[in-house]
Parts: structure tokens; sequence; C-alpha cells
């Protein structure tokens, strides 16, 4: 027997998300939906031969309250556009729908990078330690301006200790769906801070009794990497040639302990720098 | 905050629903692994009229954490393909059985009803003081739960909490055990492997010595959810099906250097990694991606999923 009683949860409130004031409209064409991040990666990989184009998006970043991931065959600029390149789409999905978007400011979405990476169809469905959170870009934000793209993805190597999971950091430019690549394998990224354009963040490296050791990456304004500092977490920049980072260690008996550790950084180069 | 769904399974095989922002911790202790949770909750997403009502229907897509509009273009089969995705110790929907726990470290005994459920009907009865409910399985033998495991003590997450002084008691901290509790914790063919390379290293000039080999799913969990590891279960957490250790893996360390640059400097982690593979184990430190200096397995990491069915999780 199945007693619902707490319906009146149900009715819980959710606070509205703020309306984004520059949102940009656009009109997305598209050919599937699903909730499920491997599903609706299976469904483009399924149509990557008719739609080579697509783009997995996800309706929050339409503003949508709750989360839909969707094939956007096509993004357009106007209704009428969308309205005219609806058939080519219907000729490969029967179904294809056109969908209003206000894309939020500073989405992955607004990059136009995909929410889901085509490799997240190929996880096997024997992974164990394979969550939902492991299927999806992010954005990670920078403290003064711009954003990191945090893109979630799967390699084929099953001997890998972390069953193929992986995420690469890119620093996304101007154009649509370009960027520049600064960590490839990155586990754990967070930690992202910036200073004159300089970048730094932590990524997880290996494994210490219960605890994850981390490494700080720090990157020139043109994305070259300037340090590896092993051991290291929540880095910080003092100045724009220095950085403090918390040294770890773990004992013998499995404690991390943290002190502050400092790294000189050359010079940055600009405007009345020699 | 975000919505959780707790189904209670009592033991008379009722399943109860509550909504709230929070499980509380014994809860998530309590937590079913996640495919026997789904196998449960199938029993309540079972489709067709049943969930063709409206208030159903929006519950479901609650569940599933799609709004009403979008839910709409959505079928019955993928809102609960989503709804199922979201059971586990840390996802939104927990599947509780109703039986015997220990309280956490500092709290009172366990509760015999949990205070947000108020059922419409009797409550269910209090569990035995000690033995586990046996799960009842009113309908399909396909949501029919596995036979009830032996009783075993509780388990705590916390160290020091209780001393684990013979092979028979798996609670506590397993990094405190000794050493001869932890080589017992392990699989039987992993034991002589590992008092190998323990001797071997002792034979170079080493302190080494076992770290941990066994610990429970629950404290991996509690690790996992601190962002203390990658893995929700690994080859550490092994058991037999009724619950008692059977550890795939060991961590070992040289006790003066531990986990510090100087285990490098001085050789330690190179010497383990050959003694390892003297005895046919597989080493952490060859992982490129993500080392594990002090770990050793018996398996391959292709393996895991075969560990985890064979633990009944």
């Amino acid at each position: 027997m199945i007693r619902a009683v707490a319906a009146a949860a149900l009715c819980m409130a959710v606070p509205a998300a703020p309306s984004a004031p520059a949102a940009e409209p656009v009109w997305l064409i598209v050919a599937a939906s699903d909730p499920a991040a491997t599903a609706i990666a299976q469904k483009a990989k399924s149509l990557a031969s008719t739609l080579p184009h697509a783009l997995i998006v996800q309706t929050r970043d339409c503003g949508d309250k709750k989360n839909v991931f969707a094939i956007a065959a096509k993004i357009t600029d106007s209704a009428d556009d969308a309205k005219a390149a609806l058939p080519a789409v219907r000729n490969a999905v029967k179904d294809a729908y056109v969908k209003k978007c206000a894309v939020v400011p500073g989405s992955l979405l607004s990059l136009r990078f995909p929410a889901v990476d085509a490799s997240i169809a190929d996880v096997p469905d024997s992974a164990v330690n394979w969550d939902e959170e492991d299927r999806v870009s992010t954005i990670a934000p920078l403290p003064h301006d711009g954003a990191l793209v945090v893109a979630r993805y799967f390699v084929n190597e099953p001997e890998d200790p972390l069953e193929g999971r992986r995420v690469r950091v890119i620093r996304p430019a101007a154009g649509h769906g370009d960027g520049k690549t600064l960590a490839d394998d990155c586990p754990d990224a967070g930690g992202f801070t910036q200073s004159q354009g300089r970048i730094a963040f932590e990524c997880g490296s290996e494994q210490a009794a219960d605890q994850t050791v981390h490494k700080v990456l720090v990157f020139e304004t043109d994305g070259s990497k300037l340090a590896d500092v092993p051991r290291c977490r929540k880095p910080r920049f003092t100045a724009p040639d220095a950085l403090a980072c918390s040294e770890e260690s773990v004992n013998a008996s499995g404690k991390l302990k943290l002190r502050p550790k400092k790294v000189s950084l050359p010079r940055a180069a600009g405007p009345g720098t020699p | 905050m975000e919505k959780r769904w707790v189904f209670h399974l009592s033991p008379e095989g009722e399943i109860l629903v509550a909504a709230r922002t929070a499980a509380t911790d014994l809860e998530k202790a309590s937590a079913l692994p996640a495919p026997d949770a789904a196998r449960i909750l199938k029993r309540l997403f079972p489709g067709g009229d049943r969930w063709g009502e409206p208030d159903r229907r929006r519950a479901l897509a609650d569940m599933a954490d799609v709004a009403m509009p979008e839910a709409r273009w959505l079928s019955d089969d993928a809102l609960r393909t989503l709804a199922l995705r979201r059971v586990g110790p840390h996802q939104p929907l927990l599947v509780v059985r109703e039986e015997t726990h220990g309280p956490p470290c500092g709290a009172g005994p366990p509760p015999v009803v949990h205070p947000e459920i108020q059922p419409e009907t009797p409550p269910a009865r209090a569990p035995a003081p000690t033995a586990p409910a046996t799960v009842a399985a009113p309908t399909a033998a396909a949501t029919a739960p596995k036979p009830a495991p032996k009783p075993r003590p509780p388990q705590s997450h916390h160290a020091g909490h209780a001393k684990a002084h013979d092979s028979g008691d798996w609670s506590g901290d397993s990094s405190k055990w000794s050493q001869d509790k932890k080589i017992q914790s392990m699989h039987p063919d992993l034991r002589p492997k590992v008092q190998a390379v323990v001797a071997a290293l002792q034979k170079r000039g080493f302190q080494a010595k076992i770290f941990f080999a066994w610990r429970s799913v629950a404290v991996q969990l509690e690790i996992f959810k601190k962002g203390h590891t990658k893995v929700k279960f690994s080859f550490h957490n092994a058991q037999k099906k009724d619950g008692t250790p059977n550890a795939y893996a060991a961590d070992i360390i040289d006790g003066r250097y531990a986990w510090s640059a100087k285990a490098e400097k001085e050789g330690f982690w190179k010497a383990l990694g050959e003694e390892a593979h003297a005895q046919g184990l597989y080493w952490g430190g060859d992982w490129k991606t993500f080392r594990d200096w002090a770990h050793v397995q018996l398996v391959e990491n292709s393996q895991l999923g075969r560990v985890k069915k064979e633990s009944g999780l």
C-alpha cells in the first residue's frame, strides 16, 4: 500500500530564477529531448550522420525552471529563419519542433558549448561510479569576469581507475563553441580564481588514504601554462606574480594537514611592464 | 533547497512516502543499495492507469525533477527513468529499509517510527531490538528482497567509536584495526599476497604496514560525500553476501613516510610496486590518470562491476 503522506510538500514554493537582463533571444530547432544525459547523448549519436552540427542543450539555459536535455539541430536568430530551417530537420526527425529560447547569459548555451559531450553516449551501462553529474558539463564563473567551461566526458579505457570519467577545463573564446583547453584531465576541478587575466584552479591528482590530493595549475592570459604545483589546493593570487595555496600532506593516520605555500610566478607582461 | 523524497519500506512491506528537504543521517545510513531501491520504486511507478491521475503524474514529475510544462512532453516511461536515476543514499529519492541500526555517535537510540511519517493507519511496528526485520515481498517476485542478512553489529562512521578487538566485530574505523584484523578483512586470495608484499618490504628495510583493507560502503559514501574520494564503491568495499568484509584491495604504507614526498624519495613506492607486481597484484601507482600509490588490488579495474554484484550491492 502506498500512502502519500506529505502531499502538501509537493506544493513547496520554488524561488523563481532571477530574470536575465540581457538574454539572447534564439529559436532552437529541437530534434529530440530527454531528461537523462546518457539517453540524449545516445539519441544525438544516432542522429550524428543526419544532423552533424546539432548541439545538446539544456532547457535550464533557456531559463526553464526544470531541466530537460534537447538536441538543437539548428539555432537561429529569428522565428522566420527557424521556420525556414524546420522542414529540412523534419526530413531527419519527423516531429522536430521550434522552441523559442531566451539564452541565459554566461550559460553553456550562450557559449554554444554542449551540455552533454558526445562521448557520454558510450559510457557502459555496467559502470559503477558514474553519476548523472559526471555526465553533464558546467560553467565555472571566474571571480572578476568571464567563465571557464568544465566539460565532462568519457574515454573508453576499461582499466581506468575512474572508469573513463574525465573532466576538461576550457577557456572559451569569443567565437561560439571555440576555446582553449587548459587541462584535459582535471578530476575534482575547483577553486577557480583569476588576477589580471591569469587563471588558477585545482585538479585532483592522487588518492592518499581517505583524501584526494590536488595540484594547482596556473595559466597566463593567453592560456599558456605558468605553473603546476603538486600537492596544493585552494589557490589564490596575492599579487599578479604571486600565488598562495594550501600545501597538502597526509600522515600515517590518514589525516590531512594543510599549510600555507607561496608560489612565485613570472612577472605578468602588460602595459607598463618591461 | 532541493526537495527530497524518502520512501520507508516497513517490515510489513508497506512503502511510506514523505517529501521534505533533507534526509536524516540515519536514513542515509539505512538506504538500500540503488539497484534494490530501484526495484522497489518500480512498484511505485508501474505506469498505466495508476499514474494516470493528474496528481499522481505531477508527483512523478516532481520526483523526476521535471516541471509540468516540460513533463507534458515526456512519456511516463521517460519520467520513471529519470525518477529512478535519482535513487541513492545521496540522491533525492531514498529508499530506507526499516530495520535496527546503530545510532550515529552522540545520537540517541534509533527511532521506531520516523517523525516525518504520519501514516493514516497505525504505524509500522517497531523492529525487534537486535535482529533486522525481514522485508516482506508483497507482490511480484521481481521486487522480492534478498533474504534477511545475518544480524550484525551496527557500523559506526566514527574513528574509535567502537573498538574492533576480534574479527567478528567489523565496526569502527578500519584503519585503526590490528594488522591481523585488517588481513582477516581481505578476500582469502588477497591475504597471502599482501602478507608476502609486506614481508618482502620489511626485509628490504621498510617499516611496511597495512593502512587499511576493508571499509564499509556506508563509510565510503560518507567519504565520497565529503569530496575526499572520487568513487562510491571501490575494491575496498567488497563484502560477502552477508555483509562481512571481503576486501579486494589494501593500502600499504611505510609508517615513517606515510604519503609524504619522502615515501617516493626513499624508494618506498617503487619497492611497493615491484613487490605487488611480483605477487600478481595490481598497483595504484601504475595509474597515470589518478594515482593511488599505497593501493594494491587483486583484480583489474574492469572487474569492479562484477565485484560489486558479487558483494550483493
